[in-house]
């Protein structure tokens, strides 16, 4: 009885503490920031009943919202734990040929597929953090990079048709929805509790684990910190949200194969996207994903062939890891901030 | 009260070279113990080889009846043995508070903090090492004497029963030598066994009671202090490297 008065208690003192906690939030400047970007995103599209509006400016945020928790979970392996991943395609990829084959073979319904394709990539993020047991730095990535490669490698050279669909790849998805503007609500939405668990794991005293392998392996080890342990988990995290981003953008494109879906482009998509942000800082990821896709738009709307879009941001990485290392979201928000309190007179 | 370490016969070769040679020595619960010699003698590495950061080529190392030898870092910490290293490491990026907690949230750590929760038992350690006013800054901002001390204060997060301090002072000034011989004494007088490397031999002799001398991998005394500092041995591993105890 008494347990569980107490934990009743306890349970009503975070409560209340989670209520403060979002008052003062939502009154910091972050906090407002992000209100306004919400209400912003949730009105979108509604602006226009155009018909290029709604089927050609509203499914760029759809990009957005799948980017976004991409990036992000490259930031959870790499940016906190400092795992050096450069095969994030292989969760992404092969979540969207689980989720895609379930779908077509089996007539899964599409909520399912994605639940299994999430658990699937899931356990691939194991697997492919067995290497990181030992293997650090440099090499790791070498291993990861080498491992996507290979893995395009066998599904491209394969048959066509199940199991592996070959070059391809699988086609005839159903889409999450046929109409772009509950498909935008549906990513908006898991963009949002995505990016809540996210935070709320950076912030937690996993995040607090993770960050302590990246700044000193031994040190952890030597703190009585399971480093193994916490870097699988930090794989299989990263491999969970690409999994889920991976499965919406084939369900969005109505389609996995090989070339689209688990080149090394996509890796460094969400590479240069974290980076853009702002490495290990998961909120980071948002902002570099939404000037990834606008930019994007905009260049290739003037004429720009894809390639040179590639390039043009290679560019701009390089020059962001030279002149603001911290990625653009927090030189940006401190800028933004200094205006907010002159504004304000504080 | 009983043998807490047992080493027996340990041997470490890197290659050709023995670091440390067919070595054995017992500590007993709640003792305050110096290990000393020269350059290269092999300190480190029975630091190491006791926190399970090499393996021994041969030899066993029993804590508290268990055999430890070859067990992984992580889990000899959360047998009760923690270490500071002779090169101050942090986690960088962390606030100090942090640092602290993440020995808290290991097995051990968690456990000593159950009743007041990590972050609490964390902050009270950066109040009993003096440090509790830079809780939120990172470590690069410290000057050596503080960096000195969030290495005891790490090591202390998991609640250690042994704890290797592998030289303490290196790089100290006196008063902030000082400052550390005062929480090492402290951390003794709470029941902590301290074994710990020294290179200021005077402020090491005169702080514990017991002294191990070893020379190129090997034992070659233990006892008193002012009985190992008059050991022929020993002065002759240190004079002959151009060393001295004045
Ligand atoms: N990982 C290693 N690989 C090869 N040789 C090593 C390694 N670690 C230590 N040694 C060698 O083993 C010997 C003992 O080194 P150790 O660091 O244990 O000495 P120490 O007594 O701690 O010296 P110091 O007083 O300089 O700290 C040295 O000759 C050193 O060069
Ligand atoms: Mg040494």
């Amino acid at each position: 009885m008494e347990v569980k008065m107490i934990s009743k208690k306890s349970i009503k003192n975070k409560v209340s503490g989670t209520q403060n906690y979002l008052t003062t939030w939502i009154k910091s400047f972050s906090g407002s920031l992000t209100i306004f970007c919400l209400i912003i995103l949730s009105f979108l599209p509604f602006f226009s009943q155009d018909r290029a509006y709604v089927s050609y400016f509203i499914p760029q945020f759809t990009f957005f919202f799948i980017y976004a928790i991409f990036a992000a979970s490259w930031d959870i392996a790499t940016g906190l734990a400092g795992q050096a991943n450069f095969g994030q395609s292989i969760f992404f990829g092969l979540a969207g040929y689980i989720g895609g084959a379930l779908i077509i073979e089996m007539g899964v319904p599409s909520w399912i597929a994605i639940i299994i394709a999430v658990i699937g990539a899931t356990f691939i993020g194991f697997l492919v953090g067995i290497p990181a047991l030992k293997i650090k730095g440099p090499y790791l990535m070498l291993v990861t990079l080498v491992l996507s490669f290979i893995i395009l490698r066998v599904l491209a050279t394969s048959h066509s048709g199940p199991p592996l669909y070959g070059y391809e790849g699988i086609s005839g998805l159903p889409k999450l929805n046929p109409n772009p503007i509950i498909e935008y609500f549906i990513l908006f939405i898991s963009l949002i509790v995505c990016f809540i668990i996210m935070m709320s794991i950076s912030k937690s005293k996993l995040g607090t684990i993770l960050r302590s392998i990246r700044d000193d392996e031994i040190g952890s080890e030597a703190s009585g910190i399971n480093t193994m342990k916490y870097k699988l988990i930090a794989f299989m995290l990263c491999a969970l949200f690409s999994g889920l981003a991976g499965i919406y953008f084939g369900l969005h494109y109505q389609t996995v194969n090989p070339a689209g879906n688990l080149s090394m482009t996509i890796s460094f998509l969400a590479i240069i996207m974290a980076a853009l942000g702002g490495i290990g800082t998961i909120r980071g990821s948002l902002v570099g994903a939404f000037f990834y896709v606008f930019l994007e738009f905009v260049l290739v709307e003037i004429g720009l062939d894809m390639d040179v879009v590639h390039i043009v941001f290679s560019i701009i990485l390089l020059l962001v890891i030279r002149f603001a290392s911290r990625g653009l979201l927090a030189p940006l928000l401190d800028r933004l901030r200094d205006l907010w309190d002159v504004l304000l007179g504080r | 009260m009983g043998v807490l370490l047992e080493v027996k016969n340990l041997t470490k070769k890197f290659g050709g070279l023995t670091a440390v040679n067919d070595f054995s020595f017992e500590i007993n619960r709640g003792e305050f113990i110096g290990l000393i010699g020269p350059n290269g003698a092999g300190k480190t590495t029975i630091f190491n080889l006791i926190s399970g950061m090499e393996k021994p080529t041969s030899g066993s190392i029993h804590f508290d009846g268990i055999d430890i030898s070859g067990k992984l870092p992580f889990r000899i910490v959360n047998l009760g043995i923690a270490r500071t290293f002779q090169l101050v490491r942090s986690f960088k990026f962390l606030s100090l508070l942090d640092n602290v907690q993440v020995s808290c949230l290991s097995k051990r750590g968690k456990a000593a903090s159950k009743t007041i929760g990590t972050e609490a038992y964390a902050s009270s350690i950066l109040r009993s090492v003096g440090l509790i006013d830079k809780a939120s800054v990172p470590p690069i901002v410290l000057p050596h004497g503080d960096l000195r001390k969030l290495q005891i204060a790490k090591a202390i997060g998991s609640n250690p029963e042994l704890l290797l301090l592998d030289e303490p002072f290196s790089g100290l000034s006196y008063e902030e030598q000082v400052g550390i011989t005062d929480l090492i004494k402290k951390l003794h007088s709470e029941g902590v066994t301290i074994f710990m490397t020294g290179h200021v031999l005077r402020e090491l002799m005169a702080l514990v009671p017991r002294v191990i001398a070893m020379h190129q991998g090997k034992f070659i005394a233990d006892g008193p202090p002012s009985e190992v500092a008059n050991n022929k041995i020993v002065l002759e591993a240190y004079l002959g490297k151009g060393e001295g105890f004045a």
